[in-house]
């Protein structure tokens, strides 16, 4: 009963797999392409534009209520929105947000695709393979890679978009943030490649013994 | 290579083809091949006992040992 329910599970992995896969095609595609030709053809002034989470602290000061008569005072210490500079944005800010993203998008899409490849391989009921450790290791470092691009944009924003945004209400205070789950999730995975290797080994093993 | 398969001589000698063979011993054709053209890692007790019962030999007349200067110099 358990083997049928963990086969299901797998088809539903590789069908989910396959319409992200296509999702994020379309995606990248459609950004990538907004980016690159919004200016050229002047389709519209958001092409050009660039729209980024940021963090901010805002004095706003409220109360909440508990068993109807207790108050209690609260203030808001921080908050995030979405920062959208309109055009023009000068280069030096844009090329490497736009760089960035590009690998981004890059690394993920190659995340999703060696997924799908590995699900498959498990459908095939050959998953101990060395092509798939080594998906598995990359699939690790490119978490790794997501974090610290990420933390290079966080490091943009901060050296050099921060001093320049001025609002009356709201402090924008950005900071580098690395996701140390992303990054323990990634090595998590390298054992679990460097588990598959093992594995293809004794498969290899097995099948040369007559 | 420190341990030579013999088994093509013993299949000559006894005028055997691999097919024949490993239909007899219970394996397929393709491990037969492992074995004889020497890819094979390993070799179960049960495969050699049924090669030897076939062809009618000892173990050491399919398996030889060589030491490794010899086999350096071939």
């Amino acid at each position: 009963m358990a083997k049928i329910e963990n086969r299901k599970i797998v088809a539903t992995a590789d069908i989910t797999l396959r319409i992200v896969f296509y999702i994020c095609i379309l995606g990248a595609t459609f950004f990538m392409g907004k980016t690159l030709m919004g200016p050229i053809l002047g389709v519209s002034d958001y092409s050009s534009g660039l729209s980024t989470p940021m963090e901010f602290s805002v004095p706003e000061q409220g109360t909440a209520t508990f068993n109807s008569n207790q108050v209690v005072p609260v203030k808001i210490v921080g908050g995030r929105g979405v920062v959208q500079i309109n055009r023009p944005v000068p280069n030096v800010l844009l090329i490497p947000f736009f760089i960035l993203n590009f690998i981004f998008f890059g690394l993920i899409l190659w995340i999703v695709y060696s997924l799908r490849k590995i699900v498959q391989s498990v459908r095939q009921k050959n998953p101990f393979t060395s092509t798939n450790g080594k998906r598995l290791r990359i699939i690790a470092f490119s978490m790794v890679g997501i974090e610290l691009i990420r933390g290079l944009a966080d490091l943009t924003k901060m050296l050099y978009l921060e001093p320049r945004l001025h609002f009356e209400t709201i402090l924008i205070r950005s900071d580098i943030s690395i996701s140390l789950r992303v990054i323990i999730a990634g090595l998590v995975i390298l054992v679990i490649a460097e588990a598959f290797r093992i594995g293809a080994e004794i498969t290899q093993e097995q099948e040369l013994t007559v | 290579m420190r341990i030579r398969i013999n088994l093509d001589v013993m299949m000559a000698r006894r005028k055997i083809s691999l097919g024949e063979l490993a239909g007899k011993v219970g394996i397929t054709q393709a491990n037969l091949s492992i074995l004889k053209t020497e890819k094979a890692r390993a070799v179960r007790f049960s495969t050699l006992e049924a090669i030897c019962q076939e062809l009618d030999c000892q173990p050491g007349d399919i398996l030889e040992f060589v030491p490794n200067e010899k086999s350096d110099n071939k």
